[in-house]
C-alpha cells in the first residue's frame, strides 16, 4: 500500500472516530445530556436534579451538563437546584403557552422559581419580571402559592415567557431543610399545568 | 483479522478517546471563557468585580439569579497566596470557590461567619510559607487548580435588601498577598 493510501486510510479512521465520539454541540447543550447522567439523577414530577451538581464527585457528563447549562452552581449541601423543561403532562415548555405553577412553600431558607430562555439567560420582557421567590410569590396562610406563566399578562403572579420559543424553569432551594438536603426526593415541588390552548 | 475488522476497531478506539476527551475538556473550556470575561471586567486576576441585579442583558454567566447580586473574582495562586474576605449581608450571603474544571470545592455562608466576617487564604501546600505573618492565623483553603473563580452571592429580595447587599459588596476582598 502506498504512503498516500495509508495516510488517507488513517485520516478516514480518525475522522470517522471523532465524528462518532464527539457529541454534536447542540446535543451537548440540550437537556438530553442530563438524561445520560443516570447516576444520582432524581425526578419529582417534571422537576429533575442531580445529586452531584456542583460537587467534586460529579462524573464527566454531569460536570459538562452543569458547565453548559448552570455554570457556578453550588453543591447540594448549600443549594438544591431543580430544573423543569416539560409540564406535568410531559410536553416541552413553550413560551407561547400559558401555565399554572401551583405549590406549597418549600422547606428552605429561601426559594425561587426563575424562567430562562433556551439559551439559559433571562427572558426579555417589558414588566422586568424574571422570577418569584418565597416572599414575592405571596403564599397564603396555608403556604400555598400560584404563579401564572405565559406570553400575555394574567392576573396574579404573572411570570412572562415573552417570545423565547422553548424555555425552562429553575427552582432554587437555598439552605434546604435537613430532610431535603439529605435526600432531595423529600421535597414537595409545585405542579406545572398547561392552561387552555397555546397562542398561535 | 480482516482489514475491515481492524479499521472498525480503530474507528471505535478513536471514538472512545474523542468522546472522553470532549467531556473532560468542555468544563475547562467553559471555565476558561468565564474566567477571561471576569478578569477583563475586574481589570485582571485577584481583583473583585461587583455586578448589579441581573437582567436579560446579563450575559457573563448562564442562569443568573434575579434575586442575587454578585461579586466575582478570578483567583490565581501561581504567584502567591490570595486573601479572600468579606462582611456578610444580613440576608443570605455566601462565598464559593470553583476549580478550573468548574467543581465547587469550597463554600461558606453567613451562618458560618464568625464575628460577622469571613476571611481565609487560598494557597497550595508549596506556597503556605509565603503567607505573611499577620495572616498566618487565617484558615487556608487548598484549591485543586491554581486558577479558578471566587463568587460572592448576596440576597436582595427587595429595595431594602438590595441596599444592604450593595453595602456588603463593597467589603469583598480578593487580593494577592
Amino acid at each position: 500500500m502506498g504512503t498516500v493510501k495509508i495516510i488517507l486510510r488513517w485520516f478516514g479512521i480518525c475522522a470517522a472516530g471523532v465524528a462518532l465520539g464527539v457529541v454534536p454541540a447542540r446535543v451537548l447543550s440540550s437537556g438530553a445530556l442530563s438524561l445520560n447522567t443516570d447516576r444520582g439523577q432524581v425526578s419529582i414530577g417534571p422537576w429533575r436534579t442531580s445529586l452531584a451538581t456542583g460537587g467534586t464527585d460529579a462524573d464527566m457528563y454531569t460536570r459538562t451538563y452543569v458547565a453548559l447549562t448552570g455554570l457556578l452552581a453550588l453543591n447540594r449541601g448549600e443549594t438544591t437546584y431543580f430544573v423543569a423543561t416539560h409540564d406535568d403532562a410531559g410536553r416541552p415548555l413553550q413560551a407561547r403557552c400559558d401555565y399554572d405553577v401551583i405549590g406549597k412553600t418549600i422547606d428552605a431558607r429561601w426559594w425561587s422559581v426563575t424562567a430562562y430562555a433556551d439559551d439559559n439567560f433571562l427572558i426579555p420582557n417589558a414588566a422586568g419580571t424574571f422570577s418569584f421567590n418565597n416572599k414575592s410569590a405571596r403564599p397564603d396562610a396555608d403556604g400555598r402559592f400560584a404563579l401564572a406563566l405565559g406570553p400575555r399578562q394574567r392576573p396574579g403572579n404573572w411570570l412572562p415567557t415573552g417570545d423565547a420559543g422553548g424555555f425552562n424553569l429553575l427552582l432554587r432551594l437555598y439552605n434546604p431543610g435537613a430532610d431535603i438536603a439529605r435526600d432531595p426526593r423529600a421535597a414537595m415541588l409545585p405542579q406545572i399545568k398547561q392552561v387552555g390552548e397555546c397562542w398561535s | 483479522m480482516s482489514g475491515l475488522t481492524k479499521a472498525i476497531g480503530a474507528v471505535l478506539a478513536v471514538a472512545v478517546v474523542a468522546h472522553v476527551a470532549t467531556f473532560i475538556a468542555t468544563p475547562h473550556v467553559v471555565m476558561r471563557v468565564a474566567m477571561s470575561r471576569i478578569a477583563q471586567q475586574a481589570g485582571g486576576t485577584n481583583a473583585p468585580f461587583s455586578t448589579l441585579l441581573p437582567t436579560d442583558q446579563s450575559r457573563t454567566i448562564v442562569k443568573p439569579s434575579p434575586d442575587l447580586v454578585y461579586t466575582t473574582c478570578v483567583f490565581d495562586i501561581s504567584a502567591g497566596p490570595v486573601l479572600i474576605s468579606g462582611t456578610p449581608s444580613p440576608d443570605y450571603w455566601s462565598v464559593a470557590l470553583y476549580a478550573a474544571n468548574s467543581d465547587n470545592f469550597h463554600v461558606m455562608n453567613d451562618r458560618q461567619a464568625v464575628g460577622g466576617k469571613v476571611a481565609f487564604i487560598i494557597a497550595d501546600a508549596a506556597r503556605r510559607s509565603a503567607i505573611p505573618a499577620q495572616h498566618q492565623s487565617l484558615p487556608v483553603v487548598e484549591p485543586p487548580t491554581s486558577k479558578g473563580i471566587v463568587l460572592f452571592r448576596y440576597l436582595a429580595l427587595d429595595s431594602v435588601g438590595l441596599a444592604r447587599a450593595q453595602s456588603a459588596q463593597k467589603t469583598a476582598v480578593c487580593s494577592r498577598l
